[in-house]
């Protein structure tokens, strides 16, 4: 459950969001478009706690993110919250399992999490699990350099990493947009279903309209957003 | 921990800068341990270059430039005191030991340290090691000199050489003591002090260079222009021969007995002494003859000039040295025989006095020649013969080393020296005044230790670049570090432990080579320049300037780690490139 009220932020004195309410219930599927510039960033950061609002209240899962510390959010936002990035996701000196198992460096509950689900293995057989699931089931893969990995496989395995460990939430920020349109589909239809599998509230953003017949509820940031960004651009 | 771990993959993925820095630093590391290490050898051997020995004696003076003089051979050393000082204080119920010292001359730029024999007994180095010879033997000979291991080694000397000293300091200038040269009897084994670059004299030796005609003695008085002949002829060995030879004849000259002159004469010609053979005292005339018969026989020559002349040949000179009853050896007994035949023949008193003289002569000229026959070929020159026939004494010294009987003397002695009566005099306690004397080179030890530590600190500041240069192309990694759940101070310590990583590994690599330098270099060094490299374990000193370094490089890892942390709080998890 996301919950946010009268939310504004400003870079350097000048307004990017100003949102009066949004709410997202726990399991949405939500599809937040919004073309380059229009504050997509600068929400997310907002909703992971990285930015603090100037005014206003986010609170994720019941939690008023302004209570918590820096540090505190830091951990909050490692235990719930899985991300996936447009495109280099992955740390380029780690190695697929390590990139993929990295959020249990930060996070015991995630830890903790993707070894229940592992059926007593270890994380590396989790993340395996997870990749496979992904449609990634080449062994001799998993022990190349991340940098060798296509776009598509790279994208899967940071799906992999933000669902390792069963966050509540993953925000997935044009994830496909380096992809192809037939990766695309596959891509977001293997995302769907996992997150269908562990009741993931998945909130995805980008400026590509077709995409937005995949989710049930869909949003424009310019519709809701009180600041005109074309002209903060 | 797996901070760390990041901290070490992330490196690893930068291996090139990562590998430089770690050599930037390692150097540096090295170099700075290599000073102090240096610097430490050489203060340990400058404290080893004299052990055992109580106080040092000099005339009154600073007592740095005593120690420099006496124990260094560094400064010119003008101020004597008097041998005689020395033979007191040898007396004095304290001392048990005392060795006189004597310098100023040197031999192509090294010292020449003329001492007394018992130098070798009493001195010594470091822990109270004795100097030793790898070649040759110490002996008690007025021209034998003892070289130092460096001396030997640069000049290529071998035992028995012959060399030449000169006055004074210098490679030029000197005037060259060539009259009086000297054979080298023992070569030293290296002790890395002064004494490596040293020539060992004898004291007497030293006074017959010194004296006022520079050991150009010429001849005893009543030789000298024969002998002054004879220096033209080349053979100086047998010149001495040959001197004896005639101032025997001299000697005949100076009697105007019959039978005397007559036995000249046999000398003179063969012939000339059958002439004679008639003659009423013609038994020990005959004797003479028949001798000289036996030695004409042997050289199968004529006359008695024939004979002088083999005498003058080198050979002749060398079979002499080498057979004891020699013909020529046999020859002078004869001769000596026939003295006394005259003396029994004639009772003149003058003449006995000769007789008495000659014999005296003869026995030196004896005991030379079988001292020569020890060491080869070596062959004193007139005038070392002469000045060994003076027995000299030496009149000035430049120093005394003194060891008393019990340490608890030590003051009490340095005191009365100091208040000696007979003549000004210094004495100094070897290693106090070593000690004092290496205050002085304490500007020179700051002035290297700030150079070290400014390269150690360029070192680091090359780190800190590289790892400032590095921060821009590693915000995506802090990013998706921070998506992940990375804290700001996760990023920070991702840097500081990199920093931390690379100055370790920069001080392990640096001690490393440290060592690795010191075993390949001992030798060389040694071999080269005298100085022993002593290869110990890191001081306590040595850890401690290891723990500042690292402890730097994390202070200074400080201004990136606050830089990517500042960035990674603004950057979020968004890159804005």
């Amino acid at each position: 459950m996301i919950k946010i009220n009268d939310l504004c932020f400003s870079w350097k004195n000048t307004p990017v969001i100003n949102i009066d309410r949004l709410h997202i219930p726990v399991g949405q599927h939500l599809f937040i478009e919004g073309p380059s510039g229009s504050g997509k960033s600068t929400l997310l950061n907002l909703l992971a706690g990285v930015l603090a609002p100037q005014q206003g209240e986010i609170s994720v899962l019941g939690q008023p993110l302004s209570e918590l510390s820096g540090s505190q959010k830091d951990s909050f936002r490692a235990d719930n919250i899985g991300f996936i990035f447009q495109q280099f996701n992955l740390i380029p000196y780690l190695s697929v399992i390590d990139n993929i198992t990295l959020p249990c460096s930060f996070s015991k509950k995630r830890k903790t999490n993707a070894l229940l689900r592992a059926n007593g293995g270890d994380l590396k057989s989790e993340a395996i699990r997870l990749l496979n699931a992904l449609g990634l089931d080449d062994n001799a893969l998993f022990q190349r350099s991340v940098n060798e990995l296509s776009v598509g496989q790279q994208q899967r395995v940071a799906a992999a990493r933000a669902m390792l460990g069963s966050p509540e939430i993953i925000i997935a920020d044009e994830p496909t947009s380096a992809l192809d349109s037939e990766h695309r589909q596959a891509f977001i239809k293997t995302l769907f279903e996992e997150c269908q599998k562990e009741n993931i509230t998945l909130i995805f953003v980008s400026h590509d309209k077709s995409l937005k017949h995949h989710f049930d509820h869909c949003i424009n940031l310019q519709e809701i957003n009180n600041v005109n960004t074309k002209e903060s651009v | 921990m797996a901070i760390l771990q990041l901290a070490l993959k992330s490196l690893w993925n930068r291996k090139l800068t990562f590998f430089i820095t770690l050599f930037s630093i390692a150097i540096s590391v090295t170099l700075l341990l290599g000073v102090q290490t240096l610097k430490n050898e050489t203060k340990t051997s400058f404290m080893k270059s004299i052990s055992g020995t109580d106080l040092i004696i000099g005339a009154r003076g600073a007592s740095s430039q005593l120690l420099l003089s006496s124990v260094f051979h560094i400064g010119n050393t003008v101020n004597t005191i008097k041998y005689d000082t020395y033979l007191t204080m040898n007396e004095s119920p304290a001392v048990e030991w005392a060795v006189p010292i004597s310098l100023g001359d040197s031999h192509k730029g090294y010292t020449v340290m003329a001492t007394a024999l018992n130098f070798f007994e009493h001195f010594s180095y470091a822990n109270q090691q004795q100097l030793t010879t790898q070649q040759g033997k110490i002996i008690d000979d007025m021209f034998a000199v003892v070289i130092g291991a460096d001396v030997a080694k640069k000049l290529n000397y071998k035992i028995g050489q012959r060399i030449v000293m000169t006055h004074g300091g210098g490679e030029i200038g000197g005037h060259d003591h060539d009259n009086i040269p000297y054979f080298v009897s023992a070569i030293l084994a290296p002790s890395f002090t002064a004494i490596d670059q040293t020539l060992i004299i004898s004291l007497e030796a030293m006074e017959a260079m010194h004296t006022d005609n520079h050991g150009h003695f010429g001849a005893l008085p009543n030789e000298q222009t024969i002998s002054s002949e004879a220096e033209h002829e080349g053979h100086e060995g047998h010149k001495a021969h040959e001197d004896k030879h005639e101032s025997h004849e001299g000697h005949q000259s100076h009697d105007s007995h019959d039978d005397h002159k007559a036995h000249q004469d046999t000398h003179e010609s063969h012939e000339e002494h059958q002439s004679h053979a008639s003659h009423d005292d013609h038994k020990a005339h005959e004797d003479t003859h028949e001798s000289h018969e036996g030695h004409q026989a042997h050289d199968s020559h004529d006359d008695h000039k024939a004979h002088e002349d083999t005498h003058e040949s080198h050979e002749g000179h060398l079979a002499h040295a080498s057979h004891d009853g020699h013909d020529d050896h046999k020859a002078h007994e004869d001769t000596h025989k026939s003295h006394e035949g005259h003396q029994s023949h004639d009772n003149h008193d003058d003449h006995k006095a000769h007789d008495k003289h000659q014999g005296h002569e003869h026995h030196d000229d004896h005991e030379a020649h079988e001292g020569h026959q020890a060491h080869d070929d070596h062959q004193d020159t007139a005038e070392q013969r002469v000045a060994r026939l003076f027995k000299l004494k030496p009149q000035n010294i430049n120093a005394v080393f003194v060891g008393l009987t019990s340490p608890q003397a030590v003051l009490g002695m340095q005191n009365y020296v100091n208040n000696f009566q007979d003549e000004p005099l210094t004495a100094i306690i070897p290693a106090l005044a070593l000690q004092a004397l290496w205050q002085f080179f304490s500007v020179a030890e700051v002035a290297l230790n700030i150079v070290t530590v400014f390269v150690v600190l360029v070192g680091l500041l090359g780190m800190l670049s590289i790892i400032l240069m590095s921060l821009n192309e590693r915000r995506r990694e802090m990013a998706i570090l921070r998506s992940v759940g990375a804290h700001p101070g996760h990023i920070f310590s991702l840097i500081i432990g990199e920093a931390a990583a690379v100055c370790f590994s920069g001080i392990v690599v640096g001690v490393m080579l440290l060592y690795v330098l010191l075993f390949v270099l001992q030798a060389p060094l040694a071999q080269h320049f005298g100085f022993y490299l002593d290869i110990n374990m890191l001081s306590s000193n040595d850890l401690l300037i290891l723990a500042v370094i690292q402890l730097c490089a994390l202070t200074i890892a400080i201004i990136p780690g606050l830089l990517i942390y500042k960035t990674s709080l603004s950057d979020g998890m968004s890159i804005k490139f």
